[in-house]
C-alpha cells in the first residue's frame, strides 16, 4: 500500500490527495527548497545576482521568524514558469506543475475537507528547520483561519499565485491560480471564484512578486514502487 | 520529557496510553508508553545478508540481556508487549531444546524491550527490528518492505566474515552499505547523522582476528549470564563509559582489520564521505559452530560480547557522541565562493586553513552555496574561488554534516540562511569569520578577521572544548 506522505528531493513533505493521481506538495515551494536546488546545481543562470533579484521582490525570512504578518516570505516567488519547471526537472522526471484544471479541482475538493494534524508530516525524518517551518506555518493557518479547510491549511488560499500549465486553444502555456494574502498581493476580485486562472503577459521575462508554484509527483512513479 | 514515539511507525503518540497511534492507529501498551515518556526509545535494525547470523544473534542478545541482573545488580529487562513476550518465549523454547532459531523470511513486529536500572543509563525502551536477509540481496525492495529503516538512527550491519569470504553471490561489505544508502535515497532521507555499527558475527571461527580482539572476546564479563548453573557475582563497579571506551578501542582495531578485507576500505571511505558514524564490534552468539545440517547447537552456549551493539547504542542515546579518537573528529571548512573574497584568496588564507585542518583528522571543504565538497581529508589542494558566483548559502552544507561536526566559515558577505540555525546545535559548533567589517551577523560564535589571526589560532578557537 502506498504511503500517504513522503518527502521530495529537498526533504519537504508531499501528501497523497484523493482524486489527484499523485502526491502534492504540502506547501507552495519554499525558499529553503529552492536553495537546495541552487546548491546542488550551481550555474551562471541561478547565480547570486539572480537570487538577489528574487529576494528583492519577496525577502527571505528564517522559519523561526514566521508570523501571520510575513509568512509568505517563506515561499519562493518572482519565479518564471520556466524556472519552476527547471526545479521540477531537478526533483525528478515524475515531478511537474499541475494542469490548470487539476489545480482548481483539487482546490475545490480540499476546500470541503477539514484540516488535519501535521503530526504525520513532522514525524517524517525532516531536518529541524523544515519541521520548524511546517509547524509555524500551521500555527499561522490556525490563527488566521480558525474555521479554515484543508485547502487553507495547505495555503492553496492565502499562499501565493501558483503557476499552472495551460496551453489550450488561444491560451498562454502558463497561467496562475491562487488568492494570496491581501497584505502580500492586493486583488479586488476573489480569483478562486473565477472560471479561469490569470494569464499575466510576458511570463517568461517579467518577474511577478507574488507568483510561485507547487509540484505534483505523478503516479507513474508510484506504480513502480 | 520527550514525546512518546510509536514503535511501529515512529509517529508521535497521543496524550495518553489509551489512545491508539494517531498515524498508524495501532495500540501501544501502557508499559511501553510510560517508559517512552521517560526517555526517547532507541530504534535499532538488524540488517545483513542471508545466513549471516542475524536471527541467531538476536536470540542470543535477548537471552543474554534477560540474564542481566545476574551480572549487574538491580538491572532487568522488561518485555513491553505480548508479541515480544511470545517471541522471546519461542526463543527460550528453541534454545532449551538445543535448536537454532529459524531464519527470518518476512518482517516480523519489532521486539519492544524495556531496560531498567542499567548503571549510569536512563530506563529506556529499545525497539528492535530483525530484517529478512533476502531483502539485502534485492536493493529495490528494501524501502518498500522496511519503512521503519527510514527512521532508525543506529543500524546494525551483521556480517559473517567467514560466509562473506566464501560468498559466490557478489555480496560484499560495500554492497551492504550501498543497499542501505539506496534505501535512504528511496525514502528521500539523508543518511547523515546516523550510526552504522558493523557487527562481525561468528567470530569463534574467524582465524585471523587481531589478537586484542580475541582477548577482548574472551574477557567478556557477561559470557555466562545465560548459564544459570554457573555461579556469577554481580559487579558493583561496572561503568558503562569505561565499557564503551574499551569498545571504541576494539572498534578502531577492527577498523584497521577491515581495511584488509575485500571492499572493506571502500566501506570505510564511503561511510566517511556520506557523513555516517561507522563503528565495529565482534561477537560470537553461540561460542562455537552449530551443527548446520540439523540446525542445532551441540549444547548450551557461552556467548561472547553479544551485548556490545546494544550497550553502545544505549550509550549513544544517553551521552551523545561517545569519546571519539581525535583523528575521527569531523571538521568542516566553508569558504566564500566569490572572487571578491578578500584575504580568503588574495592571501591564500583558505588554502592555509585547509592545510592546517588536515592535521585535525577528518575534514571537508566547501564553498558557500555549493552542497558538494571541494576537498576531502588528506588531499593536497590549492583552494580558489568557485566557478560560479553563487548566493552565499550554508544550510545545504550543514544539513549533510554529522552531528559532531564543527565548522569554520570564512565569508566576505552576508550568509543568507545563517539565521535558520540560531536555535540549533550549530550555534556552538559553527564559527563565522567575516573578512568584511560591513558584515557582522547576529551569531553566537562570530569574529571579524584580524591582521594577526593565523590559521592555527582560528582552528584552535573552534576546537576549544570548553564551549
Amino acid at each position: 500500500m502506498a504511503a500517504s506522505v513522503l518527502t521530495d528531493r529537498a526533504g519537504f513533505p508531499m501528501i497523497h490527495v484523493e482524486g489527484l493521481d499523485g502526491y502534492l506538495h504540502w506547501l507552495p515551494v519554499t525558499k529553503i527548497q529552492f536553495e537546495a536546488f541552487l546548491c546542488e546545481h550551481p550555474s551562471a543562470t541561478f547565480d547570486q545576482q539572480w537570487y538577489d533579484e528574487i529576494l528583492s521582490l519577496n525577502p527571505r525570512i528564517s522559519p523561526r521568524a514566521v508570523q501571520a504578518t510575513n509568512y509568505w516570505q517563506s515561499f519562493i516567488t518572482g519565479i518564471t514558469p520556466g524556472e519552476a519547471e527547471r526545479y521540477a526537472d531537478w526533483c525528478g522526471a515524475d515531478y511537474a506543475l499541475l494542469h490548470q484544471k487539476e489545480w482548481i479541482d483539487t482546490y475545490h475538493r480540499l476546500r470541503e475537507m477539514p484540516p488535519r494534524s501535521v503530526a504525520d508530516l513532522t514525524a517524517l525524518n525532516l531536518a529541524p528547520r523544515i519541521r520548524s517551518l511546517i509547524e509555524r506555518l500551521d500555527a499561522v493557518f490556525r490563527a488566521q483561519s480558525p474555521n479554515g479547510s484543508l485547502a487553507d491549511q495547505m495555503f492553496l488560499r492565502l499562499g501565493v499565485k501558483e503557476w499552472v500549465v495551460c496551453g489550450g486553444p488561444k491560451q498562454s502555456p502558463w497561467g496562475a491560480w491562487g488568492q494570496p494574502n491581501r497584505a502580500f498581493f492586493g486583488s479586488i476580485r476573489d480569483d478562486l471564484e473565477a472560471t479561469s486562472p490569470v494569464f499575466p503577459p510576458e511570463v517568461e521575462t517579467r518577474r511577478l512578486h507574488a507568483f510561485g508554484f507547487r509540484l505534483i509527483r505523478r503516479a507513474t512513479w508510484r506504480s513502480e514502487n | 520529557m520527550p514525546e512518546p514515539k510509536c514503535p511501529f511507525c515512529l509517529g508521535t503518540l497521543g496524550a495518553t496510553a489509551e489512545e491508539p497511534c494517531p498515524t498508524c492507529r495501532k495500540a501501544v501498551t501502557p508499559e511501553y508508553y510510560e517508559i517512552s515518556r521517560r526517555a526517547a526509545p532507541v530504534v535499532g535494525a538488524l540488517v545483513g545478508f542471508p545466513q549471516h547470523g542475524k536471527t541467531t544473534f538476536q536470540t542470543a542478545l535477548t537471552l543474554t540481556m534477560d540474564g542481566l541482573g545476574r551480572a549487574l545488580e538491580g538491572a532487568y529487562l522488561e518485555y513491553l508487549d505480548a508479541s515480544t513476550q511470545e517471541a522471546v518465549r519461542r526463543m527460550w523454547v528453541q534454545s532449551a531444546r538445543g535448536h537454532q532459531p529459524d531464519a527470518t523470511h518476512e518482517l516480523a513486529p519489532p521486539l519492544l524491550l524495556g531496560f531498567h536500572q542499567l548503571p549510569q543509563l536512563t530506563d529506556r525502551a529499545v525497539v528492535l527490528y530483525d530484517t529478512p536477509g533476502e531483502l539485502f540481496t534485492r536493493r529495490e525492495d528494501i524501502a518498500a518492505a522496511l519503512p521503519p529503516l527510514r527512521d532508525v538512527q543506529t543500524v546494525w550491519f551483521l556480517v559473517s566474515l567467514t560466509d562473506l569470504r566464501q560468498d559466490r553471490e557478489g555480496n560484499s561489505l560495500q554492497a551492504l552499505l550501498q543497499t542501505y544508502m539506496a534505501a535512504m535515497s528511496r525514502f528521500s532521507t539523508a543518511a547523515q547523522r546516523r550510526t552504522v555499527l558493523v557487527v562481525y558475527t561468528k567470530c569463534d571461527i574467524v582465524a585471523d582476528l587481531p589478537a586484542d580482539v580475541r582477548h577482548y572476546l574472551a574477557d567478556d564479563p557477561f559470557q555466562t549470564v545465560t548459564l544459570h548453573d554457573t555461579p556469577l557475582t554481580p559487579d558493583p563497579l561496572f561503568d558503562i563509559r569505561a565499557y564503551v571506551a574499551e569498545m571504541e578501542k576494539i572498534s578502531n582495531s577492527l577498523r584497521e582489520y577491515t581495511k584488509r578485507i575485500p571492499t572493506g576500505l571502500t566501506l570505510i571511505n564511503m561511510a566517511r564521505d556520506r557523513g555516517l558514524d561507522l563503528q565495529f564490534c565482534a561477537v560470537s552468539a553461540l561460542g562455537e559452530s552449530p551443527n548446520y545440517q540439523h540446525n542445532e547447537r551441540v549444547h548450551e552456549s557461552v556467548r561472547f560480547r553479544v551485548q556490545d551493539p546494544l550497550l553502545w547504542t544505549l550509550a549513544l542515546a544517553e551521552f551523545g557522541a561517545t569519546s571519539q579518537p581525535r583523528a575521527e573528529r569531523r571538521h568542516c571548512l566553508i569558504l566564500d565562493p566569490s572572487r571578491e573574497g578578500g584575504p580568503v584568496y588574495e592571501e591564500q588564507l583558505g588554502t592555509k586553513l585547509w592545510e592546517c585542518a588536515n592535521r585535525l583528522g577528518n575534514v571537508g571543504a566547501f564553498h558557500l552555496g555549493y552542497s558538494r565538497p571541494i576537498a576531502r581529508t588528506g588531499r593536497p589542494v590549492s583552494l580558489g574561488p568557485a566557478r560560479e558566483n553563487v548566493a552565499r548559502l550554508i544550510g545545504q552544507i550543514l544539513e549533510q554534516e554529522p552531528s559532531h561536526s564543527r565548522a569554520l566559515v570564512l565569508t566576505n558577505g552576508p550568509i543568507l540562511d545563517l539565521e535558520d540555525y540560531i536555535g540549533s546545535t550549530w550555534r556552538e559548533r559553527l564559527m563565522v569569520v567575516s573578512t568584511n567589517p560591513s558584515y557582522q551577523p547576529r551569531w553566537h560564535r562570530f569574529m571579524l578577521l584580524r591582521e594577526d589571526d593565523t590559521p592555527e589560532n582560528l582552528w584552535d578557537q573552534l576546537a576549544n572544548d570548553d564551549l
